[in-house]
């Protein structure tokens, strides 16, 4: 690798300008934002980024530049593998139900014993608060070749589980 | 015949709106004849515009029937001056383009569309498709005038997970 590329987390109470606080600093001390995602959970600003920059610091040296934002909580791993995008067939699938625990672990610990890849995830408590419904929403990558029971399979442990899933797969058009 | 080059974003020529053709000279034919040949020579592409080979005339040339999933279309096209008449549906579908290599997206298109167009003689012709090819159709449209998927593509997230007051 001729760049040195780190992941880091940001997480902190919402409010405006977190987003420029934590790109500001990144900005000023010659990183680049590779790949990233944010999001808003009940009033909480969740930031996970892949940076890079030319020359190598060791972890306490990358959490010192942001040791101002400090109405933040920050993690900084250095990434040491190169990277390969995922290769197979990309689902959606859709898990949903009245709330109870387990249900995530259920079809997640099924997912991975198939080897399946999560590359995006979603969990929401919806519905009224004496009656919640619990819905999981993700993007997976099957590995090319694997059997395609699996999706019937996946559908016999939600009804063992008492949740509905539906698994749509995701075609991409290469224009 | 050429092969030529498919210009990649951030290519300004990608950005701007291709001008109708009014004869079919010997120009917009040679245009047409390295459409051809382009998409050809890619191999897996199903449709290319004129503007991705920097020529900004309304000619997309497509050929549906290399994806072998999609059974119903009407074969390979030449279109000059395409327009869409009527849009019917909303389908989504996650789309990538030559012209923005290693990213997709979620890109809604109406399902079912009745196209317009002017062929390689000059005739016009007009058909209704639905699926794929009406997707293609779309997607080859918006570069002659300046569209990217990009700019069409919907958040995964927001999409989820919008909440409505239904108070």
């Amino acid at each position: 690798m001729d760049k040195n590329y780190y992941a880091i987390t940001f997480v902190a109470e919402d409010r405006p300008g977190i987003v420029a606080d934590v790109t500001k600093i990144l900005y000023e001390n010659g990183f680049n934002i590779e790949d990233s995602s944010s999001t808003l959970l009940r009033g909480m600003f969740a930031m996970i980024l892949i940076v890079s920059k030319k020359e190598a610091l060791d972890i306490k040296e990358v959490e010192d530049i942001f040791s101002q934002l400090n109405y933040m909580k920050i993690s900084v791993k250095k990434v040491n593998r190169n990277y390969h995008p995922l290769k197979g067939d990309s689902y959606s699938i859709s898990v949903y139900g009245a709330d109870k625990a387990g249900i995530v672990y259920k079809v997640t610990d099924y997912l991975a014993k198939k080897s399946i890849n999560i590359i995006d995830l979603q969990t929401k408590v919806a519905g009224k608060e004496d009656k919640p419904i619990y819905i999981m929403i993700m993007e997976i990558i099957a590995p090319e070749g694997l059997d395609k029971n699996w999706i019937n399979d996946l559908k016999s442990l939600s009804k063992e589980v008492g949740v509905d899933i539906s698994v749509k797969y995701i075609e991409t058009y290469e224009f | 015949m050429a092969v030529r080059e498919v210009l990649t974003y951030p290519n300004p020529l990608l950005k701007e709106i291709s001008k109708e053709v009014e004869v079919i000279d010997d120009y917009v034919k040679s245009v047409i004849r390295d459409l051809k040949d382009t998409i050809e020579d890619s191999g897996h592409s199903v449709g290319i515009a004129a503007p991705q080979i920097g020529e900004l005339i309304r000619v997309i040339v497509i050929d549906p029937s290399k994806n072998k999933k999609c059974t119903e279309h009407h074969g390979p096209q030449v279109m000059i001056n395409p327009e869409i008449l009527k849009w019917e549906g909303l389908t989504q579908f996650r789309e990538g383009c030559m012209s923005v290599p290693d990213y997709t997206g979620n890109v809604a298109r109406a399902e079912k569309i009745i196209v317009q167009f002017l062929d390689e003689n000059g005739e016009q012709k007009v058909f209704e498709t639905s699926g794929f090819e009406a997707i293609l159709i779309q997607h080859e449209i918006d570069h002659l005038d300046g569209v990217l998927f990009i700019d069409r593509i919907i958040s995964k997230r927001t999409d989820l997970f919008r909440r409505k007051n239904y108070k």
